[in-house]
This record gives structure tokens, sequence and C-alpha cells, in this order.
């Protein structure tokens, strides 16, 4: 399958950035709602049980293949 | 030896994935039943992200392997051409072998699952996003991290 990816505009990927690196520098969760896949914000990973709040807090680095 | 053929962890696996993502993933496996994965599609910022999440044969001492089921940009960062679970696909690049020094991004064999595995996809494919928008990976390579 062919990947047709969409950008998002250059202020949300600038909100999204910033939360990722505070989110890792915090060791907090990123919450992403389940049914429309919008990034909503970081939140402490007690609180990953949440309805429609997806927490992930680990494996927060990225490595070069 | 298969993830099949440790039935305790077989349970642990599924219980993990459905009490996390309910019925969105789903449980597979090749003619052969010699390969096992979950299909599971990440939805982020707009975008959708087919993945499999394949258990390699020395599973779980080694983490699982996320597959796409896409096809991404050649110039993709992060991502590995190949790998040990014979599934064809780009592989996300999520952890560093033999990582001790940075505990939060160590696999764990007695703690993590699968399902565990889904939920960093949605972490990476919201980098994925953020670089596609703007030409720059938003979290830091392993080689500029401090530990």
């Amino acid at each position: 399958m062919s990947g047709s990816f969409k950008p998002i505009s250059p202020e949300r990927a600038e909100q999204i950035r910033q939360a990722l690196q505070r989110a890792r520098a915090s060791n907090q969760g990123i919450a992403i709602d389940k049914q429309t896949g919008q990034f909503t914000g970081t939140a402490p990973l007690n609180q990953g049980a949440q309805e429609k709040v997806n927490m992930i807090g680990k494996f927060d680095t990225h490595y070069r293949g | 030896m298969s993830i099949v053929s440790d039935k305790n962890r077989l349970v642990l696996e599924h219980r993990a994935m459905r009490e996390r993502w309910g019925e969105a993933a789903r449980w597979c496996c090749n003619s052969g039943r010699t390969v096992y994965w979950w299909e599971y599609t990440v939805r982020v910022e707009g975008n959708e992200f087919p993945i499999r999440v394949a258990y390699p044969d020395d599973y779980p001492a080694s983490p699982p392997e996320i597959i796409f089921d896409v096809e991404l940009p050649g110039n993709t960062p992060h991502v590995l051409r190949s790998g040990r679970v014979a599934l064809p696909g780009v592989r996300m690049c999520w952890f560093y072998p033999g990582e001790s020094k940075r505990s939060r991004n160590v696999w764990n064999p007695a703690t993590d699952t699968a399902a565990m595995a889904i939920g960093v996809a949605h972490r990476w494919c919201l980098a994925f996003v953020v670089w596609l928008s703007t030409g720059n990976w938003p979290v830091p390579d392993a080689a500029n991290v401090v530990a």
C-alpha cells in the first residue's frame, strides 16, 4: 500500500514538537484521542486509563537505523 | 520458539492487547502458522499508519518488530529496511539493542508486551507527521541525547 500522508500546519507542528520534548523531559505520556487521532496534549501516566486517550510514556528516544 | 508455544505468555499478550486497544487490534498468522502478529491502524493528525506488531522467534527476550504496512517516503528517518521476522515492510526503529543507560527505553521482557509497542507507535507516528511537515524530527536522536 502506497502512503499518502497529509502534513500539518507549522503552528500545529511546533505545538506537537514542544509537547513531545516536554513529555520526554518530564516523563509524561502523550495523549491522542482514539476517535479522531488528534493529539490532545501531555498528561501524567497514571491517567492512562482515561477513555479516548492513548498514554505512551516509554521509548521516547528514536534511534537511527 | 514461537509465541504460541508459551501459553501463559500468549494469554498475557492477548489480555494486555484487549485491555488497552480493544478490538481495534487483530490477531494474525501466516498460512504455515510460523509467524504471528497483530494488525492495527495508528491514526494521528489526519493520517493513518497500518502496522503489524510481529513476534520474533526469541520473544519476549527480544521486543516485537513494528512493521509498516504502508509505504513511507524513501528518506524517512528512524526506520530499518529489514528485520528478523519473515514479513515484508519497513520497521520502526524504536529501541536500541543493548541499551542500558536510559531505562525508559529498555525493553523489559517481564512487563512489556506488544500492546505497549502500539503505544510506542503512536508516539513515533506523531513525530513522523511533524517531520513530514517541517523536515525536522522532533524527538532527540540517540546520538544527541545525554544519558
